[in-house]
């Protein structure tokens, strides 16, 4: 994919942005009371985005190719897998945190990152595991205070 | 004179004494492992000192950022992969004197020549700050909307890459600065019904997320596999010797002149500080052919420079409330989150906080000296470790870092958010870091156009009646048409910036 299409996609998505915040803006009110209103600031903002983005558009669309070269979006064959199951890691950890307490889930985590992500072996993504849920543990809830979820099992 | 001794009296109390030397040692640290750089170290570690006083987490934070400047070094001769972007050029004769055999002389002079435009700068920013305080008074509104606008285009300007991409980050960093609750009227903006978005998107989630787990995504997609060759195992020699000096003390010299200088504008860093610094170096040197062949001096420049603009940074955050780097805009956090706000009035209201963090930056210079040269051993050994077992650390730190902000899950889903639009945003070639600083700036720049508007009746005259505003604005004006008009110029620097 060429830069220039990835430029065009996100000035596309700005675009619908821009106006999007430009019509809130207006519908906050851009004065109350002959003050400026809520809405003013988010408004400019909005005629800016979306006038930057028509720009950058036009700018785009009119770019040669000579000098472009065609890239793949990822930079590795599989390396979409690795920030789609990090990510998938990530949201389950934060979907069962509550439930399974800090401690659990958290060890979890980084077991599934070591291993799956990481290469660990599992003995070696166990223990690196247990350390790290252990020390942000303590740093965190007994020298912090943080108060970090406890979950079912109270821990 | 008293307030000198005040200073140290404050910079040398045990428990700062004990924050300046966490800080630097993870700055150091930070400096050296390639893939986490200052902004990411400070965003992960902001929420530790929301609990704690001011004055040592404020010292702290300050040290990370400066620690970071020596450690970047280490990487960069040994294994030439800059620890973090400032010390990109030093890669260049670093790491060729590293293959010469002369890798202790290298990482030495880096040491001292830092310690030396460190000190430097923190001396300068000692005797320029006061002043520049006085200075602050005297604004009004307009003057500050002014300084922000000119903040942020002075950052655009100078940003690597497309102006209207830049311009556009820019733009969605201020509209993100206005969601949550408008302090005048009481209306509710952009919050989608979330009640922790009322309070407004903090700093610290966005940061942590962009820089944080964004950074993360892209290297485990791009680069997890890949193994560093460490070229020296042992480093011997660290201290130069007589023609060493004799080599470098202009260097040393200009690259403290320049990094104090480049550090004061906004946008200019101490990345572009270390690059100018070694264009300079070449420009003066009696022998430019030597330097990109192993030449120390090709270090000592680019290493005074990056530190020396570390010091200077502080000032425009220090005596305006400006922050003119995405690091200072976390600083900035640090302290608004503690209540404080840095500006004119902070020498004269926490003179403890001002003084007692600069006078932190001699004490913290010392320190990284003593950690960097007999140290750089256990340095040397950091390297080793492998990014399949950082990476997992880093996330973990976002993730718990952004719970413990509000011991809420949706500020954890804001950082989530955040690091696959940081993801995103490098895929697509669009700055984080002007986003950041947006963002910071949006809510002080619109706070500030909306009273000047009201005082002038809702129009832009008021402007024309303020002479320093006026100014800050034609300055900006001026700027942003100078690099439209004349994109060669741009195209210059954004080549510098890819050496």
């Amino acid at each position: 994919m060429l830069m220039k299409h990835r430029n065009m996609g996100s000035a596309i998505f700005c675009l619908i942005l821009g106006l999007f915040v430009l019509m809130t803006g207006v519908r906050l009110g851009l004065k109350v009371d002959l003050r400026i209103g809520p809405g003013f600031f988010p408004f400019v903002a909005g005629i800016l985005l979306a006038f930057l983005s028509i720009v950058l558009f036009v700018q785009s669309l009119t770019e040669t190719k000579t000098g472009q070269q065609k890239r793949s979006f990822w930079s590795k064959e599989h390396g979409w897998v690795f920030v789609f199951l990090t990510l998938v890691g990530i949201g389950t950890y934060i979907l069962v945190l509550n439930y399974l307490g800090f401690l659990l889930s958290t060890f979890l985590l980084l077991f599934f990152l070591f291993t799956v992500i990481g290469g660990l072996k599992w003995w070696k993504a166990a223990l690196s595991g247990t350390i790290a849920a252990a020390a942000v543990y303590l740093v965190f809830e007994i020298w912090l205070r943080a108060n970090l979820p406890r979950g079912f099992f109270s821990f | 004179m008293e307030t000198i001794l005040f200073a140290f009296s404050v910079a040398l109390q045990p428990v700062n004494l004990l924050y300046a030397f966490g800080g630097v040692v993870i700055g150091t640290l930070v400096g050296v492992l390639p893939g986490i750089g200052p902004s990411a170290a400070i965003s992960l570690l902001l929420p530790t000192t929301f609990r704690g006083d001011v004055v040592p987490s404020l010292i702290m934070l300050a040290g990370i950022f400066y620690g970071t400047q020596y450690g970047g070094s280490t990487t960069s001769i040994l294994v030439n992969i800059p620890g973090e972007a400032a010390s990109v050029v030093t890669c260049l004769d670093g790491y060729k004197m590293a293959q010469k055999g002369r890798a202790g002389p290298a990482l030495g002079m880096a040491a001292l020549g830092s310690f030396i435009a460190g000190t430097f700068s923190v001396v300068l920013l000692t005797l320029v700050a006061p002043p520049l305080s006085e200075i602050g008074f005297h604004f009004g509104s307009p003057e500050f909307a002014g300084m922000a606008i000119l903040g942020l285009t002075l950052m655009i300007s100078l940003s690597s890459g497309s102006l209207v991409k830049a311009l556009m980050m820019a733009v969605v960093g201020l509209i993100l600065g206005t969601v949550g609750m408008d302090l005048s009227t009481g209306s509710v903006r952009f919050t989608f019904g979330i009640y922790e978005l009322e309070d407004g998107i903090g700093l610290a989630p966005v940061a942590m997320g962009l820089f944080g787990i964004g950074e993360v995504l892209v290297n485990i997609e791009e680069s997890l596999k890949e193994e560093r060759k460490l070229l020296v195992k042992k480093v011997k020699g660290l201290l130069p010797n007589l023609q060493d000096w004799k080599d470098s003390y202009v260097a040393i010299i200009q690259g403290s002149f320049v990094g104090f200088l480049i550090g004061l504008i906004p946008g200019g860093n101490a990345i572009i500080a270390s690059i100018v610094s070694y264009a300079l170096q070449k420009r003066i040197s009696k022998h430019p052919e030597k330097l990109g062949t192993g030449a120390i001096e090709g270090v000592a420049a680019p290493e005074s420079a990056n530190n020396a603009a570390t010091g200077s940074a502080f000032i425009p955050l220090l005596t305006f409330g400006i922050p003119t780097s995405p690091v200072m805009a976390l600083l900035l956090a640090g302290f608004l989150v503690h209540g404080v706000i840095p500006g004119p009035l902070l020498i004269k209201n926490r003179p403890d906080l001002f003084w007692g963090l600069i006078f932190s930056m001699y004490v913290g210079n010392i320190m990284l000296l003593i950690l960097n040269l007999p140290l750089i051993r256990v340095w040397v050994k950091v390297l080793d470790i492998p990014y399949s077992v950082l990476f997992p650390l880093i996330l973990l730190f976002c993730l718990v870092g952004a719970y413990t902000l509000n011991n809420s899950l949706v500020e954890v889903g804001i950082v989530v958010f955040f690091g696959f639009i940081g993801f995103l945003m490098r895929k697509f070639a669009y700055e984080p870091a002007l986003l950041i600083l947006a963002l910071v700036m949006g809510p002080m720049l619109e706070e500030s156009l909306r009273r000047s508007l009201d005082l002038s009746g809702g129009t832009m005259a008021i402007f024309l009646h303020r002479p320093i505003a006026l100014g800050l604005l034609i300055v900006s004006v001026l700027l942003l048409l100078s690099f439209m008009i004349f994109p060669v110029v741009r195209k210059q620097a954004e080549k510098g910036g890819d050496t």
